[in-house]
């Protein structure tokens, strides 16, 4: 695997956790009330 | 490898000592329903005389309050709780590392480890007399100072009373014997006794710091009382375990192993700089190395439970929270992050200092200068505050009381995002610190090093993005956006140090660690450690108990004293520098008898028997 694609690789799987470690916060605080709505007034 | 085992050996070990610790408020839990059943039988007038009189916390008048024309009994009061607490603080958290260090001397063999926890427990032994001398005084001074409000509260907290001083009497004794009892019980199956001692009198430590825990936060957060503060509880664990309870034990918990390990530090060092033969300086190098890692490990975690003490300060009565964080104790919040940064700066020279002696370091020096630039912008985030004090005219120029520019960054999402950015980037130079003689001989390395990098990045992104995200959300949402930030930097420490443990798989070395071979000036931050943990503890203790304002008992007993008033922060923060001068130069005093206890007079030629007794005595 080259260096690039180890970066590549790296970022990416780190976005996918911190996206998915966020979601779930989000959604066990917020629950059914967050829904598609990431910015409630 | 093995080390690590018996550390995490030793970690459960600590957990199991938790929960026995705990034991006797659930022995207490478990006697709650005989107690209820037994009011709950038919003559109710015979259920509550068999649960004692009926009493109510007495109305005071200010007359109730016996006043010396010597000094202020408030600051009185103030200043000798807040010495017994350092003390404490010091007396209940150095027995617990004293323990894992002398656990790691024996998983390992190493003999260094058995030596440094027998000197730390050394100094302590002169601590351990000046805590309990200091909470006599404040026993003295609540007694006369503060009579009403003592007999109550310690009525209707009477078996934890009872619990406390048979804890305090457990504490002596295990002390004493875990001392003392040092060099007799040093090897084999006896080490293991030694031990034993030291669980047990870490066990009587804890329960002492939860008792007084329990009475501390009832009277911020009281439950099982009516208005007229008459007992409704049916049993003391009600009364024990309050809202804040479990959130200031966490808290404390915590703080005081940071305190601890910042106090052996500033000992070290002063060690390290008066020592004079190279050995001597190398091993007290050593130790202020190990003491500054056990502060820095309990201070990465230490503003996650302080945000939760405060969640639940904010959950238990919003009126509280935003008198602590919205209201007059703002600032000192302020004073409380130049604090911490000076805390955290300290540390990170510390440790860049000690990257000097390390053979294989030097590769890492270039990345000092973004951490540090990146730590000190953080610092300034923290810092800056939400309003100003101006005058008119300076109003006038800025538009308003908040400032255009530096307005945003006084409320919370930038204070979170900045304090988990620092602690993120102290523990890089503690990872770096950690790998700086290591040669990676895994074949894997550089993929490793190059995931590392990439999750440490991404993570501070989404710190940063979820800061951002706070600005634009109510509040609610606001609030916890910080619980992926948190998670985020708790996700990069566990995760670098496991892939990182797992790349030191069969390292070689690139060269000894020098120790010893320490600018004295790294010694400074040891001792700038120290101060600013006590200071931060004098000022942050004083907010938490200024919050019950005019109350002894958070709305239900009043303090009808002439004191009962918030004074303004200056006069606060010179009441709590004084309690942290007093205590720092006992503490000087501590580090002094230490000291004399290792040095011998010569004996003096011609005096009869005076060899032949030195002899005796240390030969």
């Amino acid at each position: 695997m080259g260096k690039l694609t180890v970066w590549i690789t790296a970022i990416a799987g780190s976005i996918v956790y911190f996206y998915l470690l966020d979601l779930l916060v989000m959604k066990a605080f917020f629950g059914d009330t967050l829904g598609l709505n990431l910015f409630p007034k | 490898m093995r080390r690590k085992k018996y550390a995490i050996g030793m970690l459960v070990f600590l957990m199991v000592l938790q929960l026995l610790s705990l034991s006797t408020a659930i022995v207490a839990a478990a006697e709650a329903p005989k107690e209820g059943a037994a009011q709950e039988a038919p003559k109710e007038g015979a259920a509550k005389e068999e649960a004692g009189p009926v009493f109510e916390a007495p109305k005071l008048k200010p007359g109730d309050y016996p006043q010396t024309s010597w000094f202020n009994s408030r600051e009185a009061v103030w200043v000798a709780s807040q010495v017994h607490l350092f003390f404490g603080a010091f007396v209940l958290a150095v027995p617990i590392f004293v323990l894992v260090i002398e656990g790691i001397g024996v998983g390992t063999k190493d003999e260094r480890y058995d030596h440094m926890s027998h000197e730390i427990m050394k100094v302590t032994m002169t601590a351990f007399s000046l805590t309990a001398l200091s909470g006599g005084v404040l026993t003295i001074f609540l007694l006369l100072f503060y009579p009403d409000f003592f007999k109550y509260l310690v009525r209707l907290f009477q078996p934890t009373v009872i619990i406390y001083a048979f804890a305090f009497l457990g504490e002596a004794v295990f002390t004493y014997t875990y001392y003392y009892s040092w060099d007799a019980l040093r090897y084999g199956t006896k080490k293991w006794i030694h031990l034993t001692l030291g669980l047990f009198l870490n066990t009587f430590g804890l329960t002492i710091l939860f008792i007084a825990d329990a009475w501390t936060t009832f009277m911020m957060s009281p439950v099982g009382i009516n208005a007229d503060g008459a007992r409704t509880a049916e049993s003391i664990w009600e009364l024990i375990h309050n809202p804040l309870w479990n959130a200031l034990n966490l808290h404390r918990f915590i703080a005081n192993l940071a305190y601890g390990g910042a106090i052996v530090g500033a000992y070290a060092a002063y060690k390290f700089i008066s020592s004079e033969r190279e050995e001597d300086k190398a091993h007290y190098d050593w130790m202020g190395y190990t003491s500054n890692f056990i502060a820095i490990s309990a201070l990465l975690p230490l503003p996650f439970a302080g945000y939760i003490l405060m969640a639940e300060v904010y959950a238990y009565s919003q009126q509280m929270g935003i008198t602590a964080m919205g209201g007059i104790m703002a600032w000192l919040f302020i004073v409380q992050a130049v604090l911490i940064g000076a805390v955290f700066l300290g540390a990170n020279y510390y440790l860049w200092c000690g990257m000097g002696k390390i053979s294989g370091a030097e590769r890492y020096t270039p990345y000092i200068k973004l951490i540090a630039t990146v730590i000190i912008c953080a610092f300034l985030v923290w810092l800056t505050p939400h309003t100003i004090v101006m005058t008119g005219k300076e109003m006038k120029i800025i538009g308003g009381s908040h400032s255009p520019l530096l307005g945003p960054l006084g409320i919370m999402p930038a204070k979170n995002t900045a304090a988990n950015t620092m602690i993120l980037f102290t523990f890089l130079s503690f990872f770096l610190y950690r790998r700086g003689n290591k040669g990676l001989t895994v074949p894997w390395a550089g993929t490793g090093t190059t995931f590392m990098s990439a999750f440490f990045a991404v993570a501070w992104l989404n710190i940063i993005a979820c800061g951002l995200y706070g600005y634009l959300v109510p509040t609610a949402f606001k609030v916890r956006s910080s619980v992926p930030q948190v998670l985020s930097t708790l996700s990069v420490i566990v995760v670098l140090l496991i892939v990182d443990g797992l790349m030191q798989k069969n390292s070689k070395s690139l060269g000894p660690i020098k120790w010893g071979k320490m600018s004295p000036r790294s010694q400074y931050a040891l001792f700038l450690l120290a101060i600013s943990f006590t200071w931060l503890m004098a000022l942050m203790g004083y907010i938490r108990s200024a919050l019950r304002q005019h109350w002894h008992i958070y709305t239900v007993m009043r303090d009808a004293s002439p004191d009962a008033f918030t004074p303004t922060i200056g006069h606060a923060v010179i009441v709590a520098t004084t309690a942290t001068v007093i205590f720092m130069g006992l503490v000087i005093f501590c580090f002094w008898i230490a000291h004399i206890s290792t040095m011998k007079q010569a004996p003096i030629p011609g005096i009869a028997g005076a060899s032949e007794s030195h002899g005796r005595k240390h030969g």
